[in-house]
């Protein structure tokens, strides 16, 4: 099982390109996908979803092009796009059962799928009520839900937490711990934490070019020795803001307390601290706008 | 801020949004268009706007007026349509509820929407009288352009027709009945009395009836008409396509003289189209989602019977189990995915369809076959309209498409099943009638009755893939229905109610519908890749 992108962008306007020559060679596990607004992530997950096409380069699943062949690899997708809609009138079942026979489950699996999946993300005593009365998160959870009826090889989700309350998140992030032995997931968020509980692997996204693809540990050991953390007062936040990578503040009775990244000590009175994944993101998104501003 | 401020910016952001979509060209180049067919040459055989054979020289005064009184009545209608969908946009874009909690009373929104529906035709209109100018120098019959002759129909005649409209639009928005297809319906019915209505008293000059102010303009032309050409039979006019029967003879017409009494009349609808905005406003109840939901009623028991979700109680951490799917459990399974397009589409219909439906079924079996055939067969083909309508449309209009998209085949799987629901639907509803004509043995008008329940969903299907709009197949299917079905327009009688149906009529039909099918495949196709 692998999905192979080589060379990928797409160019939407004349002189606007949403991907650049993005690279990816993916096996078992969780990819995560970070990066900013507009980075390019889910113009990635669409090419993958086979919504949309490449400009340029290939994208291969078990050495078939999905540009060629968009079949080969529907037949193994699940697919949660950051925007979709529900049909109002059907309830939650209707609607699984709906896309079940889109996905072309037979009655009998698709019945017992359905039912687990109901259960597994919580939605059993709503299962009979429209989907028009429900609420965005319980949506969000229905749309989980239709991305893994066919228990796909390949598991594409965009912003899947969105909505979620945090309980309802930390299920998903246990089952996509879950899947990653045998599956491909492909998981594009803003919420570095859902990375941090779940990915096997990293991919920092930023205007359209991969900034770096790698372990978890190798991303974090980037920022080893440069997080800093000190006492300022309030007066003094804009100078340092200005001056320093700030990843954090946090008022207190004595000050501000700042954490931020640089290669030597900010200051007399900083410690140096253990970094975290968002401050590791934070520091190659913005060595990122340094090089492509 | 004030009124005219709100009033404004309501209608700014609305007319920007509605003229930045390629829509909005495509209607245009639509309607001069029309206003270039509408001023055929001297050597054309037939006349958009005359009176018998007579038509004035195309001066401005005959231009102007001509193309206004066309405008008038006939853009009427889609304009209606065009404009009907101001509050439906920013309860679906979520902005109205950003709005409800503003300032902004319901009468400065309903105001507000009216206005922007009103600026937006005034465009269309606009475009419409600078082509008309443009026609007369292309016509060169007269080459001054006097624009006050040119303007002042468009003025005094349209612009109030089309503020009126523009509220209508409004206050059919804000009654939840009329929000949908039983709303466009009762739009086109209206429409038909009016014009209707025109004809018969087209020189009585009663103000009440002349919403398009074409009474004034016309009654003129053919006093005018009737003094140059004294065999002209008064009150025989045409507003369509009407081919010519003897040769063509045109006098010179100077136009209406606009009175103090005339101007006074057509500014009396811009007070009935500000009242029925305020009527809008009465009738209004914001974007309260609670007030949205679909089919409520129907599920009250169960929702009654639901715990909302805050009083749920924190739901158990149970261990995930999901138990693997082998490849081979995946195939297509055609009735699973019909059945399913089925209930997408029969969902949500309320039990009284259900009832004029077996009700009409019945009456197609028990009803003389030339009966059923003639009045039953058309009546029962408009009730599932709005199921054909959502035909080619659900993905996008509910924003499932990217889930539909990445599934497998879906252009060969799904996509015919969709239309092959719309196939159920017509025969569901027409079946009684089918049923009648096999007992009776009329096979010929079976062939018909089957070329038209596979036509219908074929044309609903096409447009709906092409326009993303349930409303062009409405207005479409409707004047096919009116002037075919009901008026016995032979070439457009897909349903073979009159008693001169040819076998030949259904090999062209045939011809139509795959070529509806192919072109509804390419609008597919084209959405797959965004």
């Amino acid at each position: 099982m692998e999905l192979i992108i080589k060379g990928v962008s797409k160019k939407y306007r004349r002189d606007f390109w949403g991907l650049r020559d993005f690279s990816l060679e993916l096996g078992t596990g969780v990819l995560g996908l970070l990066g900013p607004n507009g980075a390019g992530k889910s113009t990635l997950m669409r090419i993958l979803a086979t919504i949309t096409d490449a400009t340029e380069g290939t994208v291969t699943w078990n050495g078939v092009d999905i540009a060629r062949k968009p079949n080969e690899l529907r037949q193994a997708l699940g697919y949660l796009p950051q925007d979709f809609g529900v049909y109002p009138n059907l309830n939650a079942r209707e609607f699984l059962e709906y896309m079940a026979a889109i996905k072309g489950l037979d009655g009998k699996s698709a019945k017992r799928r359905i039912d687990e999946l109901l259960q597994l993300v919580n939605l059993m005593e709503a299962a009979k009520r429209p989907l028009g009365s429900y609420s965005g998160g319980m949506r969000q959870r229905v749309g989980i839900a239709q991305a893994l009826l066919n228990d796909p090889q390949l598991l594409i989700v965009d912003e899947p937490t969105a909505g979620l309350d945090p309980e309802e998140r930390v299920r998903f992030r246990s089952l996509i711990a879950e899947l990653s032995g045998e599956h491909i997931v492909i998981l594009s968020t803003h919420i570095v934490s859902d990375v941090e509980a779940a990915a096997t692997s990293i991919a920092i996204i930023h205007k359209g070019h991969l900034v770096i693809y790698a372990w978890p540990e190798q991303i974090l050991q980037s920022v080893e020795g440069k997080v800093w953390e000190w006492c300022i007062s309030s007066q003094e936040q804009p100078a340092i803001r200005e001056k320093f990578l700030v990843t954090s503040t946090a008022r207190r009775s004595d000050g501000v307390h700042v954490r931020a990244i640089s290669e030597t000590q900010p200051n007399p009175d900083a410690n140096p601290v253990q970094g975290t994944l968002e401050d590791a993101y934070l520091y190659y998104v913005q060595s990122a706008r340094e090089a492509v501003p | 801020m004030s009124v005219s401020r709100t009033l404004f910016h309501v209608m700014r952001a609305d007319f920007f949004e509605r003229s930045r979509r390629y829509s909005f060209l495509i209607t245009l180049g639509l309607t001069i268009f029309a206003a270039y067919l509408s001023l055929p040459p001297s050597s054309a055989d037939y006349l958009m706007m005359g009176l018998d054979h007579y038509r004035g020289i195309y001066n401005s005064a005959w231009i102007g007026a001509a193309v206004a009184v066309i405008c008038s009545s006939l853009l009427s209608l889609p304009a209606f349509y065009l404009v009907k969908n101001a509050i439906e946009r920013d309860e679906r874009t979520g902005v109205g509820q950003i709005i409800a909690t503003t300032p902004l009373t319901k009468p400065l929104y309903t105001l507000g929407k009216t206005f922007s529906n009103f600026v937006f035709l005034v465009v269309m209109v606009g475009v419409i009288a600078l082509a008309a100018g443009a026609m007369q120098l292309i016509r060169a019959e007269v080459l001054h352009i006097d624009l006050w002759a040119l303007l002042s129909p468009f003025i005094f005649s349209v612009l109030p027709a089309m503020a009126v409209i523009a509220a209508v639009a409004v206050l059919f928005e804000t009654i939840p009945w009329l929000r949908g297809t039983f709303g466009n319906v009762v739009y086109f019915v209206l429409w038909m009395v009016l014009i209707i209505s025109l004809a018969m008293n087209i020189s009585m000059r009663v103000p009440l009836f002349d919403l398009w102010g074409v009474q004034v303009i016309m009654s003129s032309m053919m006093k005018d008409t009737a003094a140059v050409f004294p065999d002209y039979e008064m009150d025989s006019f045409a507003i369509s396509m009407a081919t010519l029967q003897e040769p063509l003879q045109t006098f010179t017409w100077n136009g209406v003289h606009w009175t103090v009494k005339i101007i006074f009349n057509r500014i009396l609808w811009l007070g009935v189209a500000l009242g029925i905005s305020l009527l809008a406003a009465l009738l209004f109840r914001l974007f309260d989602p609670a007030l949205q939901k679909p089919n409520l009623s129907r599920d009250r028991e169960t929702l009654e019977a639901m715990p909302s979700e805050s009083t749920q109680p924190a739901p158990k951490t149970a261990p995930i189990v999901l138990t693997p799917l082998p490849s081979t459990h995946r195939s297509f399974y055609p009735m699973r995915v019909l059945l399913a397009e089925l209930r997408l589409l029969f969902k949500g219909i309320g039990w009284w369809w259900f009832f004029i439906l077996a009700g009409l079924i019945v009456a197609g079996i028990l009803l003389p076959v030339e009966k059923a055939r003639q009045y039953l067969l058309p009546i029962a083909w408009v009730l599932p309209l709005g199921l054909w309508s959502a035909l080619g449309i659900g993905e996008k209009r509910h924003n499932t498409d990217q889930l539909i998209y990445s599934a497998p085949h879906p252009l060969s799987r799904q996509f015919p099943m969709v239309w092959l629901a719309g196939v159920i639907a017509s025969i569901i509803a027409g079946v009684g009638v089918a049923a009648n004509m096999i007992l009776a043995g009329d096979w010929l008008h079976l062939m018909a009755w089957a070329t038209g329940a596979l036509f219908i969903p074929s044309l609903a299907l096409a447009l709906g893939v092409w326009s993303g709009s349930n409303k062009l197949f409405e207005v479409v299917y409707m004047l096919w229905w009116y002037a075919g079905p009901i008026n016995h327009v032979e070439s457009l009688d897909f349903m073979g109610t009159g008693a001169n149906f040819q076998v030949n009529r259904v090999f062209i039909y045939g011809l139509l519908i795959m070529l509806l099918l192919a072109l509804a495949v390419l609008g597919r196709k084209k959405q797959l890749k965004r």
